[in-house]
Formats: structure tokens, sequence, C-alpha cells
């Protein structure tokens, strides 16, 4: 383990660092965040769970898309990933003032995922999550992928917002709270009486359907690249030191040098790290 | 001086062991802040340096090229996962 050759990688990679985020600045063109998530890909892949669950499919709703579109930029702007923001904000805020009135809503969000499939295959596999894509009490759906930086670490947020309006009269100002993925909060008891004359439901044709989406497709997506450069480079180091290891156990080669063993269980850990670093998740 | 008799260090390798596995277990409930997972790495990557020091120290075979040897080892985990997550 020559320490000049060591600091030369060292050196390369801080620089190649620097490199990477003064081209994703300044040609976004080349290098960025590969977003390759539609909205009518997660509404179809949405529909196909439910389906296969024997429920109805959802409908698209443009004041929940709006919504959707709102937590993201909420979520940003303040710099949080949470089903409430840090100054209380529920995700029911957000439908009220987009102009759902819900009578069942929920909400699922997901960050840092490539496709839509890995987004609602993520969501499927965690119990709360699931209950709320294959619950009979929605009947709509809105999405919203939006790219920008998030805790320091730019990445693309995927909303997905449930709700089923609310076509009776409440005898409370209170509303009706629904439910999130994971809290799955029960209803508040409010005194309920069917209005004799019921809340129409919209129904909003394709046409006018507010999706909310970015979609950004640089030449090279960054994570991919850094998260493949760094594993390729702790890979070589890996057999380097476990080659060295048989090496000089074979030989009886007697020297300077710190345990090779040490080293290896390291970078064997960084080589996991590596693994984790960047995943989607979800909330 | 160099011994590869694993058996001979096993306190040793185990300790460097559970921590990195704790340290993997943290940047795993940490994915969704990438500045916490940056501080698991370096305090990870600290560990490692200061107990290989410590436990050369303890074998009286500390040496300056061994010093400077672990210190790039950490050096070069941190910079692999700054190239990441930077």
């Amino acid at each position: 383990m020559h320490h000049k050759s060591l600091l030369i990688i060292i050196g390369l990679l801080l620089f190649g660092q620097l490199f990477l985020r003064y081209t994703e600045k300044e040609y976004s063109g080349v290098l960025g965040i590969t977003a390759n998530i539609s909205t009518g890909e997660l509404l179809s892949l949405t529909n196909q769970k439910r389906q296969e669950a024997g429920l109805a499919p959802l409908i698209l709703n443009e004041a929940l898309a709006q919504a959707a579109y709102k937590k993201a930029q909420d979520m940003l702007s303040k710099n949080y990933w949470a089903h409430n923001s840090p100054d209380g904000t529920t995700p029911w805020v957000f439908f009220k003032s987009a102009g759902y009135d819900y009578l069942f809503a929920g909400e699922n969000l997901a960050r840092g995922f490539t496709t839509a499939p890995d987004a609602v295959s993520a969501w499927m596999s965690s119990p709360g999550h699931r209950d709320n894509m294959l619950s009979a009490n929605y009947k709509d759906v809105g999405f919203a992928v939006v790219t920008g930086n998030l805790t320091g670490d730019e990445t693309v947020l995927v909303v997905e917002m449930f709700g089923s309006r609310n076509t009776v009269q409440v005898s409370q100002a209170t509303p009706a709270r629904g439910k999130i993925a994971i809290t799955q909060l029960s209803p508040t008891p409010t005194i309920v009486e069917l209005s004799p004359f019921p809340t129409p439901i919209i129904s909003i044709s394709p046409a006018n359907i507010f999706v909310a989406s970015v979609r950004s497709e640089p030449l090279i997506d960054r994570k991919t690249f850094t998260k493949r450069t760094a594993f390729v480079i702790a890979l070589i180091f890996l057999v380097v030191l476990i080659v060295d290891l048989f090496i000089i156990s074979r030989k009886k080669i007697v020297r300077i040098a710190a345990h090779n063993i040490d080293h290896i269980i390291f970078i064997a850990i960084l080589l996991l790290c590596i693994l984790i670093l960047g995943r989607g998740i979800i909330l | 001086m160099i011994s590869i008799d694993a058996k001979k260090h096993l306190w040793y390798y185990s300790g460097l062991l559970i921590v990195s596995l704790l340290a993997l277990s943290l940047l795993w409930m940490t994915a969704y802040d990438g500045a916490l997972q940056m501080a698991v790495i370096v305090l990870m990557s600290l560990f490692c340096v200061v107990w290989g020091l410590l436990h050369h120290f303890m074998h009286h075979d500390l040496h300056i090229k061994i010093v400077l040897e672990y210190i790039l080892i950490g050096a070069l985990g941190i910079s692999i996962v700054f190239f990441i997550l930077g």
C-alpha cells in the first residue's frame, strides 16, 4: 500500500467531486438527476395493484395532483422530509387548499427512486403504504414528481395523495381527519348526518387533468455515475488487499505495515455502505 | 511488523466488525439525510483509524508508516463517500 498512490486517489476523488459539482451546475444537460417517473405510469401501476386486489381503479384528480405538487414544493422550500412540516402543517392542509373536500385522505411519499415501478414496489412492500394503495375508501388519486434539493441531497420526490370526496354534511366545523401511510389516524368522531342534497362528485375530463410532474433527463445520471465509480475503486482496493494478504501469508514476508485484515474489513463495509447510499426511501 | 494471525487479534477484529456493522445499520436508518450519513461514515472511519493505531500501540509496533497508512485508509473511506454524497 503505497502512501503516494493512496494520496493521489484521495486527491482525484475530492477533485472529481468538485468537478462533478461544477459540471452539474454549469452543464445540467450533461450531468444531473435522472427522473424517469411519469405520473401516467404511477397511476397505471397503482390501479394495476388495485385491480389485482379486486378493487376499483382510482381516478386521477386535478385537485389532488395540485395538493401533491404543493406538498412537494413545501418539503423542498422548508427542507423537510416528513408527513407534517416543521411548523406543524399537516398533509390535509394541502387537500383543503387545493379545494378537495375529503371524507377520507391519505398520503404516500417516496424519494430517490429513478423509476415508477421501483417506487410503487417499495410502497407495496410496506404494510402502511400498501393499505393506502389498496384502500376501498379512496376514489381519487393525485401525483407529483418533483426534482430538487432536499436536506442537502439533489433528489426526486414523489408524492401520492389519495382521497374520496365528502358527499355528506358534517354537523361540526371540524373536518374529519384522514389517515396517512404510517400512523393510520382514525377519523375524529363527529356527529354526521346525511344531507338531503349530497354534494355531487365532480368528474374531471382527462383533458383538464393537471399533472404535476417535472422530468429531467441529463446525459449522465450523477448518482449512478458516482456510485458505480466509487464501488469500482473500493472493489479494486479490496481485491488488492486480499491478494496482498494471500501473498505475504504464503511467502511469509515480514514488513513494516498495518494489518491487512482490518483494512479488508473496513473496505468491505465501505462497499456495503456504497450500496446503501442513495437508495430510494419511502415515508 | 505484520501479523496475519487473526486468532491472535480476535478481540480487535471483533470490535472493528461490530462497530462497522453498527455504522452500517445507522447508515440504513438515516437514509433520509445525506449529511447525517456523511457524519456516520466520518465517525466510522475515525474509529477505525484510532482503533487500529491503539492496537498497534498496545503491541508496541506503532511506526510512523503505520500511522500514515491508517490515516490514508480512513481518508480514502471518507473521500469515497464524499464523492457520492458531496
